[in-house]
């Protein structure tokens, strides 16, 4: 398996146990560098004109959420700044990269289709279409497994944003007493963070 | 029942005879041809598939020829066979009747054949014009509508050899349905042709009445003379119902509302 997917497994485990602190532990730009490359391999960005740069620059970038709790008179009772810019930020060039691999994945199984069945009417000739076709099953199969795992992150990265913006709902609305705000939310950052 | 037809008619149902056996032959030989086809293209052999293609467009336009021909030689028969009638020269009923025999076996048996072989042509052109489509004509499709597969396709510079192949492929495609569409024209004009032999029969067996009735009606008409001047008139007026009859009957035969 490549670097890539092995990097973007690391990503999806992360995620998946819900550690915000150690994403920070990942090198994102060594991961889009890498990812860059990897798609450079295929070399489908010579083709399409993909702009690595752009998710590049957005990996990047640093966007906090602040979240603040409120009490059942209104008042603000304290703000916590959590990070979940790097998540946020993630799920948009995941999304990118999902549409992008899934395009790709698209159009080499249209080429391998046209070329296998030129090949299979012996209008074309096999001896030189059949090291293209071995590159095409490759990429394709690349291009597969980088859909299957990106869905995987993109998968727990909602799911994990759900959970706290339904603890944020809760306490904006007063649905939670300010003990029972304060217990919960200790509770769940202190998980976050210990685990 | 075998009576001889005037010349001119007689000579016209033997060249649409001739030209009927002719074309069922040849439409046999079409037949095998769409068969070699159908082999040439499971077998992948393209350059058999396209001289296969040549070779039948040839022998079709052998046979569109002579289906004109045989239209051309049926109209003729039809009005040679009013004007006949029209001028009183063909009002025998044993006549007649052999004349609608003679139709009656063009229609069954040479144009009930020829039919059967065309719808056979037509299924196997259809057939392999399916699977073409299916299987090559829909690749090549997707080659030339998609930037992105051409682009891939030009990256691993194979595309002369593509979009060569994907041309012949749009020219053998164009080709095989143009075919495919002529077989579907003479099959229509042998309809046609099944039509107006029809046609011409039923006023044939119309004339025929018409003919049997006009002289059972002068047989009446001295029936009933007759029975008069022997002063059985009661017997005598069941007759000129009868008589009454036959005049509905004739007077619906010439407003040809019992065709």
């Amino acid at each position: 398996m490549s670097e890539i997917v092995n990097n973007l497994l690391k990503i999806c485990e992360i995620y998946e146990k819900a550690k915000f602190k150690e994403l920070s532990g990942v090198n994102i730009p060594e991961v889009i560098d890498e990812l860059e490359r990897e798609v450079a391999e295929l070399g489908l960005e010579k083709i399409y004109g993909v702009d690595i740069g752009k998710v590049y620059t957005t990996f990047k970038k640093e966007v906090k959420l602040p979240i603040t709790f409120v009490g059942f008179g209104g008042e603000v009772i304290g703000r916590v700044n959590v990070e979940l810019d790097v998540p946020i930020r993630l799920s948009k060039c995941l999304s990118r990269l999902y549409r992008m691999l899934a395009r790709y994945d698209k159009v080499l199984s249209s080429v391998k289709d046209v070329l296998t069945t030129l090949v299979e009417a012996k209008l074309v000739s096999e001896d030189k279409v059949k090291p293209v076709l071995d590159k095409l099953n490759e990429d394709i199969e690349k291009c597969k497994k980088l859909l299957k795992v990106t869905s995987r992150i993109m998968y727990s990265e909602e799911a994990i944003a759900r959970d706290i913006l339904d603890i944020y709902r809760r306490v904006k609305r007063g649905f939670l007493p300010n003990g029972e705000i304060l217990k919960k939310l200790e509770k769940y950052f202190k998980e976050i963070i210990e685990n | 029942m075998s009576v001889k037809l005037p010349k001119q008619i007689e000579d016209k149902l033997r060249n649409i005879d001739k030209l009927l056996s002719s074309i069922g032959d040849k439409l046999t030989t079409i037949d095998n041809m769409f068969f070699k086809l159908r082999q040439a293209y499971i077998t992948s052999n393209l350059s058999e598939f396209e001289n296969v293609l040549f070779d039948l467009s040839y022998a079709l336009l052998d046979v569109s020829r002579e289906v004109h021909n045989l239209i051309r030689e049926f109209d003729t028969l039809s009005k040679d066979v009013y004007g006949k009638v029209a001028r009183k020269e063909l009002l025998n009923v044993e006549k007649l009747k052999t004349l609608t025999s003679k139709l009656g076996e063009l229609r069954w048996e040479k144009l009930s054949k020829v039919l059967s072989t065309l719808g056979s042509i037509a299924d196997r052109g259809r057939e392999v014009e399916e699977n073409f489509n299916n299987r090559l004509h829909k690749a090549c499709k997707r080659y030339f509508e998609s930037m992105d597969v051409k682009r891939v396709v030009n990256y691993y510079d194979l595309s002369s050899d593509v979009e060569n192949a994907c041309k012949f492929v749009e020219y053998l495609y164009d080709k095989l349905s143009k075919l495919n569409d002529e077989v579907s024209h003479i099959g229509e004009t042998f309809l046609y042709l099944e039509d107006e032999v029809n046609i011409l029969q039923q006023k044939l067996s119309l004339i025929i009445d018409a003919i049997e009735l006009q002289r059972r009606r002068r047989e009446l008409l001295g029936e009933v003379a007759k029975l008069l001047s022997e002063g059985r008139v009661k017997e005598a007026l069941k007759l000129v119902d009868e008589y009454i009859s036959i005049e509905h009957e004739l007077e619906e035969i010439r407003r040809g509302k019992r065709l």
